[in-house]
């Protein structure tokens, strides 16, 4: 399991600081606790996605790209970003 | 020549293409142009975060095409809802491809899991086109269900070797009550033309138009192709000529 | 069930294709039919089915056509078939009817003694026609529902299904729920005869009763495929109206029930009016030539490659000999039509002449010099739901 800490210091550093962890795409993310995504447009931002996700998940509910900027962020949640790509 | 009719709407083209195998999505959008396909296919997948790119959705004119996500991936029941659900939540539309492919070598569908699957999506008011072997019981069975139509293989998909499955086709064709999409395996145009000719109502073509040297070149001969075999059938093609036997006449007992 | 095609019924599809009403279009059609048109419709695959086929193969011009339909016919029956017939005996439970129907023998208004055999008498019947040899026997029965109801022909179908193989019933149209019930008492097949398919000729004909309702005979093998019935006979009564456009609505009606009730197989019966008790051949215009019986036989043979062609003993022995030939694949044998008939009772109160006397033995005898496999059952009953 990889971790990122999203404040740009190494993990090891931060000893007993209090992450927020966020499961996108199978791999958990870290957060600094004051710059956790509030909402599901807020991470994507962060992961510069906004273009490329058609629709979420969240812990398994799904979230339709019309509520991402009003869906709200817990930390611990399973994220999917689902895209849409060429099939037959 | 007459339309085609699924689930209410009807459409011109007999040709469904899909999207998958091109080699850019400039190629593929040409090449869905060329095919004048009015329903082409795309599949869902999870967003690679490290490589993202645009959603593949932007090349495809959604004023022009009718987009139908498939469930490709699918391994079970379960999978197959939850793409489905997935893809309507993205673009509000409810036409699903059921396509459960648990075997990895052929992809062959599962008419177990598809059968479980058609069941729950035609009860969320999906408009289902489940993709089978071409077996013409799972066929009745999927249609008692309320499927918009049913999808019978010509060959396993990619294999470009056509209508392996020709005479389960003509069973299906002749008692099926909702259109039949021949899908799977059609290699050539000449292989269009054939699965046209014994009356399929429509057929989807993915890989050999992708992967042709050119593929919008290879779009437009597929059209040609599926009109010139939906043509022929609605012209009554004659088979071979029986000549009566008249030296033992079963009629002549009629004539006194 | 969502899709459209559930909510169209065979009153819709005969409507749009004017054959309940108003078949002046489809005279005139007929009559336009080339030698050219009625060659392609043989050229096409045989037992295929398409509206424009079946008129191709009914129209005059195909008159011309019929020793080549009799022999695709023929081959085509033994591909799917085999050399076999499958014999039947029916078997009359009552004679008493509440419907008025101007061209049958059991006509309320008619006078004559009418029978109604108990549960016993029936069974007496039964196994006189079991020891000479039968395995499917066909109930038949008036509309007489204050005895002959679901619940005596379930009883009897459950004392039945230890002696034949198939119990098939011919009787007043009832809802699915009573066909469920007769399924799970042993019947297995109901034959129901529209008798005909021109709502005004319908009208003309049945005068009182519950058979004078056309919508709801119609619906009747509707509610015997709904009810898992596995086999669904159909057939019009040849003279009410031009057998031509009859045989189209027959054509509509098989294979709207061949697509929806995909389980269940499709016969066909051609009863042709016959004289009986108080019916004169001079009130009906619309009688059949031999020749017109083999044409439709043919026609419908030849669009139908699984249906069942079924001929009983209202046709005379020398006819039935030939359409055995050309297609026929289930026929009745040593037929009594008046209640009781088997055990001796009097047989001036038949529903119609039986033309064809021969008793299954001679009847056996003559198939197997030609050549037929002679089946009295499909399959044993002991190996499946017992």
């Amino acid at each position: 399991m990889r971790r990122h800490s999203f404040c740009g210091v190494p993990f090891c550093f931060l000893g007993r600081a209090i992450m927020k962890s966020l499961n996108v795409n199978g791999v958990e993310r870290e957060f600094a606790p004051d710059e956790m995504p509030t909402t599901l447009s807020g991470l994507l931002k962060i992961l510069d996605l906004e273009a490329a996700v058609a629709v979420a998940e969240i812990d398994g509910a799904i979230v339709r790209p019309e509520d991402f900027a009003q869906t709200e962020l817990t930390e611990g949640q399973s994220i999917e970003l689902v895209r849409f790509v060429g099939g037959g | 020549m007459d339309k085609l009719t699924i689930a209410g709407r009807t459409f011109d083209s007999r040709l469904l293409v899909g999207t998958g195998k091109f080699t850019s999505p400039q190629v593929m959008a040409e090449a869905l142009v060329a095919s004048d396909a009015e329903i082409v296919t795309v599949a869902l997948r999870r967003v690679d975060i490290g490589d993202a790119e645009d959603d593949t959705l932007r090349e495809i004119d959604r004023d022009r095409f009718l987009l139908l996500p498939n469930t490709s991936g699918a391994r079970s029941a379960e999978e197959a809802v939850r793409l489905s659900r997935l893809a309507r939540a993205a673009t509000g539309i409810n036409w699903v491809k059921l396509e459960v492919t648990p075997d990895p070598y052929y992809l062959l569908p599962d008419p177990i899991e598809t059968l479980k699957a058609a069941e729950v999506l035609v009860k969320e008011d999906f408009v289902v086109l489940p993709y089978i072997n071409a077996d013409p019981i799972l066929a009745k069975r999927l249609a008692d269900l309320g499927t918009a139509t049913v999808m019978p293989l010509g060959s396993p998909i990619g294999s470009n070797q056509g209508l392996k499955t020709r005479a389960a086709l003509e069973i299906i064709i002749e008692q099926s009550s909702v259109p039949v999409v021949v899908d799977a395996g059609l290699g050539l145009p000449s292989h269009v033309a054939e699965a046209m000719e014994i009356g399929a109502d429509a057929v989807l073509v993915n890989t050999a138009i992708a992967t042709a040297a050119d593929p919008v070149e290879m779009a437009l001969a597929f059209k040609l192709a599926a009109e010139a075999g939906r043509k022929a059938y609605e012209s009554g093609p004659r088979a071979a000529t029986r000549n009566a036997d008249a030296s033992s006449p079963l009629t002549g007992f009629l004539r006194d | 069930m969502k899709d459209t095609h559930a909510d169209i019924t065979i009153g819709d599809i005969l409507k749009k294709w004017q054959l309940a009403a108003d078949r002046e279009p489809w005279q005139h059609d007929l009559r336009r039919i080339t030698a050219s048109d009625v060659e392609r419709a043989l050229a096409s695959p045989p037992g295929s089915y398409s509206l424009r086929k079946l008129a191709a193969l009914v129209s005059p011009a195909a008159e011309d056509y019929l020793e080549q339909m009799a022999q695709i016919a023929r081959q085509l029956t033994i591909q799917r078939f085999g050399r076999t017939i499958r014999l039947y005996a029916p078997l009359y439970l009552s004679s008493y009817c509440v419907n008025r129907c101007s061209y049958c023998g059991f006509n309320r208004d008619n006078t004559f003694k009418r029978v109604r055999l108990t549960i016993d008498e029936a069974l007496a019947d039964a196994e006189i026609l079991a020891s000479e040899g039968f395995r499917d026997i066909l109930l038949v029965s008036s509309e007489d529902k204050r005895f002959v109801d679901t619940a005596y022909l379930e009883t009897l179908a459950k004392e039945l299904r230890e002696r034949f193989s198939f119990i098939g019933v011919e009787i007043y149209q009832m809802p699915a729920s009573d066909y469920r019930r007769l399924f799970e008492a042993g019947v297995e097949g109901v034959t129901l005869y529209q008798e005909t398919y021109d709502r005004a000729a319908y009208g003309h004909y049945h005068l009182g009763g519950p058979k004078a309702d056309y919508g709801m005979r119609l619906r009747g093998p509707d509610d015997m495929g709904a009810a898992g019935m596995r086999e669904i006979g159909l057939g019009v009564l040849l003279g009410l109206a031009d057998w031509r456009t009859e045989t189209l609505a027959l054509g509509e009606h098989a294979h709207h029930l061949i697509k929806r009730y995909w389980r269940s197989h499709v016969s066909f019966s051609f009863p042709r009016l016959r004289p009986a008790c108080g019916v004169s051949a001079a009130e009906f215009p619309h009688l059949l030539t031999d020749r017109n019986l083999v044409q439709m036989m043919l026609a419908l043979r030849l669009c139908f490659g699984d249906a069942g062609i079924v001929i009983s003993t209202r046709e005379p022995a020398a006819l039935r000999d030939h359409l055995i030939e050309i297609g026929v694949t289930r026929m009745s044998a040593g037929s009594r039509t008046n209640p009781g008939g088997y055990s001796g009772a009097d047989s001036s109160s038949e529903q119609f002449e039986v033309h064809d006397q021969r008793s299954p033995a001679e009847i056996g005898a003559m198939l197997k010099e030609r050549g037929f496999d002679l089946v009295w059952k499909d399959w044993d009953r002991a190996f499946l739901n017992a």
